[in-house]
């Protein structure tokens, strides 16, 4: 099977729609690793380069890159000034699971259900439940904002570490 | 503490180097080079929050090495407070870790960039891997790191890193520092860079200074001093095959 073929059989496989974590990396087949790991030490690669990469025709080329952006690997953020495409990789940002939150959360109901014979309340409305109903809001990105004095950090020298900013 | 001291001695040979302190949970290098940490100013957890830009992070640090040092050093920090320790465990952003490694070495045009991580591979310290040119895989001799450097090698060798390194450190004086080597070598399939002694003069040394700089003729300093010359190397014929403008070294470094 030549190379355009493999890699687009295997490309329909997969579907990132948030884009890949640098593990998944670990997970596809070393022709595409290696091109998605050339394009991460390089930060990007214009569809020309990646063609060359890939050593496929222009029509190949084009498809693949439709694949790797439409699978979730690239996405396109721009183009040279002579037109050529720049693809970048799409990382999407690495949530930690709720599980561990749901797991203890869990055990402190079991911990509660064995103190408690009677099991949970007759109506239904264990503080339990409740809790359950509040840990589905937890977790997400409550980073944004950012400070609107940035101040002149550029390249303290010594002397100025001490201040930071 | 050897990434500090191979960071000193790149910048005595005359490299404009970086460092990153990427040991986000419990990141110390800012104390070794005595800045308190009310004295840091914004750190690598700002800049993966999007509250500065690349270029506001790296200080120069050169002076308080030494101001005879013909190269600079500037240090990336990180924070330990538990209100910045949420955001790489909740929402790592790697494509502006990664991003910013780059304007980082641009900005300060750096010939060598040092990247110090947590021991164990995450979410953190998988980017830098990826992006690295070479890895030092660091381990001392236990039983807990042998199966960890094991993990990291294969890792590491699936991500295509150019080059991939052992540095055995900490070695006690009964051990045969040719033997380790051999061992670990033929243990890992990987070269051995460095075995590097343990002391307690460089423990000493280390509150405040760099062994490298402050006794330069210790086998501890030789055996850093030799490790940074093939960084060098290796690092000039990366640039030459490399799109990236300056090398960027990762070094798994356990404390």
């Amino acid at each position: 099977m030549s190379t355009f073929e493999t890699l687009k059989q295997e490309l329909t496989s997969y579907a990132f729609p948030a884009g890949i974590s640098t593990s998944v990396l670990l997970e596809v087949s070393p022709p595409l690793r290696r091109v998605l790991q050339k394009i991460m030490r390089q930060g990007s690669m214009t569809f020309k380069m990646l063609s060359e990469e890939l050593d496929l025709t222009g029509h190949e080329a084009a498809e693949i890159a439709d694949l790797f952006v439409k699978c979730g690997f690239l996405k396109s953020t721009e183009t040279t000034t002579d037109g050529d495409v720049v693809y970048r990789i799409c990382h999407t940002r690495s949530h930690r699971p709720d599980a561990p939150i749901a797991i203890w959360r869990q055990m402190l109901d079991d911990m509660r259900d064995d103190l408690d014979p009677r099991g949970s309340d007759p109506n239904g409305n264990s503080d339990a439940n409740s809790n359950k109903a509040s840990s589905s809001k937890t977790g997400g990105n409550k980073t944004g904002g950012n400070k609107t004095d940035l101040g002149d950090n550029n390249l303290n020298d010594g002397s100025s570490a001490d201040t930071g900013v | 503490m050897l990434s500090l001291n191979m960071a000193a001695a790149l910048a005595k040979a005359g490299k404009r180097v970086g460092l990153v302190d990427m040991n986000l949970l419990t990141p110390s290098l800012h104390i070794s080079l005595g800045i308190a940490a009310e004295q840091i100013g914004y750190t690598i957890q700002d800049y993966l929050a999007g509250i500065c830009e690349a270029q506001h992070l790296p200080i120069d640090v050169t002076a308080r090495l030494d101001e005879k040092l013909s190269g600079k050093l500037f240090f990336v920090a990180a924070r330990s407070d538990i209100s910045v320790q949420r955001l790489p465990r909740e929402a790592y952003p790697a494509e502006r870790l990664l991003e910013g490694y780059m304007a980082l070495s641009d900005y300060a045009k750096l010939d060598i960039l040092l990247i110090d991580c947590e021991a164990g591979l995450t979410e953190v310290t998988l980017p830098a891997v990826a992006a690295a040119d070479m890895l030092l895989v660091v381990m001392r001799l236990d039983q807990h790191d042998y199966q960890g450097t094991g993990v990291a090698i294969d890792v590491a060798t699936t991500l295509d890193v150019p080059d991939i390194g052992l540095v055995v450190n900490m070695v006690t004086s009964e051990h045969d520092p040719l033997e380790v080597a051999r061992k670990i070598q033929d243990t890992y399939k990987r070269p051995v860079r460095a075995v590097l002694p343990h002391s307690r003069t460089a423990l000493a040394l280390a509150e405040r200074e760099m062994v490298v700089l402050k006794a330069p003729e210790h086998p501890l300093a030789e055996g850093i001093v030799e490790l940074t010359q093939y960084c060098l190397t290796m690092s000039k014929k990366t640039a030459s095959n490399s799109a990236i403008d300056s090398s960027t070294l990762h070094q798994s470094a356990r404390h």
